[in-house]
């Protein structure tokens, strides 16, 4: 009996041993049409704030979609903003975003002068499902250092920003409108577990491969890539993504030069600060 | 982080095995499903209790190729046991392998390395003669890779079963 265990035993190994490598599957390959994102809503447009609705509206009203930062407040609410750390104002330290509720973004906005420095994202999906239903909005979940003890927990309260993203995109009924980029994959994978019409990608700074591997491993939609920083993007790059599945954010382009070598690759988007380029 | 990791696994094994005192060397060769052909030679510390195995292997699989160089600590199993110090009562063997790949398709050339932990079994044919078979998972950490054509996309599986027969020479 003991020798039937080994040959089972070693059958088991021989057959699985064989596959070294993972190959992942082609998929239908689409043609697309590179859309133009709004980044940080306005687009670098200086007449109005990044990630405010007013330069959301003008980043809707010119682009294919606009792209915003979001932080998250302990009342469970989505705010607008790129960093998590909030100033001091008045003699008062209100740390960051995961240590404050809502009341005190109030306090502190009305406290740094008449000028309205922070929105709500559920404002802008008022303003999206009612003026622009056919707009996009990729929305920007960065990682950030704890401020305090009770907000260590950073993978928590990324998972309540999901949830929070899911909510807001089913009251509004802004299924496959939405996108959510981060360079934490587990936030991506429980995002789109819970989700339907929520697409991921994964930011990545460089390493095309590895982030490619990670996203078809994930099941993620695609790669948030930072176009020009450490490693060179070509053609054969997005016609082999698009081959297995996935498509590909190319972010921050702003100069005439790189937009034109960037459409010239066909990526499925493109963030951008100059979108006075493509007006003109 | 993982070029850290490779350094502290390796300083931790030629740490646990240099300053012993060998006492006894084999010659052993062998083939794996997963490793391919190996040669190496065994070294044995500590009245036959331990070891230290340093092997060289290459291996082609369809159109993977493979070769690589291996450490293997082996602690005997009877070292929790008063038995005689004779080599033919040691026969059961917890090993500790690190393997450090060059691996090489069609698409991609990889460099890797594997940390193996394995069970050893020893059967003994002849006096001069035994065959040794180990089974364990092997936990694969890619340090580098170089795409060679745009045409697939894979990578190596993280872990893996491997299953080794050798046979060794004494």
């Amino acid at each position: 009996m003991t020798k039937v265990y080994y040959i089972l035993l070693i059958l088991f190994s021989l057959i699985y041993s064989c596959q070294k490598i993972k190959y992942y599957p082609d998929k239908d390959y689409l043609e697309v049409t590179t859309m133009i994102i709004a980044h940080r809503g306005n687009g670098g447009n200086t007449s109005f704030q990044n990630n405010s609705i007013k330069g959301a509206e003008y980043g809707l009203m010119y682009a294919d979609g606009i792209e915003v930062d979001i932080q998250l407040t302990k009342d469970r609410t989505i705010w607008l903003s790129h960093n998590a750390e909030l100033p001091d104002c008045g003699g008062k330290s209100y740390d960051c975003f995961p240590e404050v509720y809502d009341y005190e973004i109030i306090e502190l906005d009305s406290c740094n002068g008449i000028e309205k420095n922070y929105y709500k994202l559920e404002d802008i999906f008022i303003l999206m499902s009612t003026t622009y239903p056919d707009k996009y909005i990729t929305l920007d979940v960065k990682m950030w250092g704890p401020c305090a003890f009770t907000s260590v927990n950073v993978f928590g309260v990324m998972k309540v920003i999901a949830d929070e993203i899911i909510k807001l995109t089913n009251k509004y009924n802004m299924h496959n409108k939405v996108m959510a980029e981060s360079e934490v994959a587990s936030f991506l994978i429980y995002l789109q577990d819970n989700s339907d019409g929520i697409e991921t990608y994964l930011s990545a700074w460089g390493d095309f491969e590895r982030a490619m591997q990670i996203c078809l491993e994930g099941g993620f939609n695609g790669i948030s890539f930072k176009y020009k920083f450490d490693e060179e993007i070509g053609v054969e790059h997005i016609q082999l993504i698009r081959k297995k599945g996935l498509k590909i954010q190319l972010w921050t382009i702003n100069s005439e030069e790189n937009i034109k070598e960037a459409l010239s690759i066909n990526p499925d988007f493109i963030q951008t600060d100059n979108l006075n380029y493509f007006l003109y | 982080m993982k070029y850290i990791l490779l350094l502290l696994t390796l300083f931790v094994f030629i740490f646990n095995c240099l300053p012993q005192k060998f006492s006894k060397l084999d010659l052993l060769g062998g083939y794996g499903y997963y490793e391919g052909f190996n040669i190496g030679a065994e070294y044995f510390q500590d009245s036959n209790k331990k070891s230290i195995i340093i092997g060289l292997g290459y291996g082609q699989f369809n159109n993977l190729k493979q070769k690589y160089i291996a450490i293997t600590t082996g602690y005997n199993l009877s070292i929790l046991r008063n038995q005689k110090n004779c080599i033919n009562n040691y026969k059961w063997w917890l090993s500790n392998k690190i393997v450090l790949w060059q691996l090489e398709d069609d698409y991609y050339l990889w460099k890797a390395f594997s940390i193996i932990p394995a069970v050893k079994r020893n059967f003994i044919l002849c006096n001069k003669i035994r065959i040794s078979m180990d089974l364990g998972p092997s936990i694969n950490i890619v340090l580098c890779n170089k795409r060679k054509t745009y045409k697939e996309v894979g990578w190596p599986y993280h872990v893996m079963p491997n299953c080794r027969i050798m046979l060794i020479i004494l």
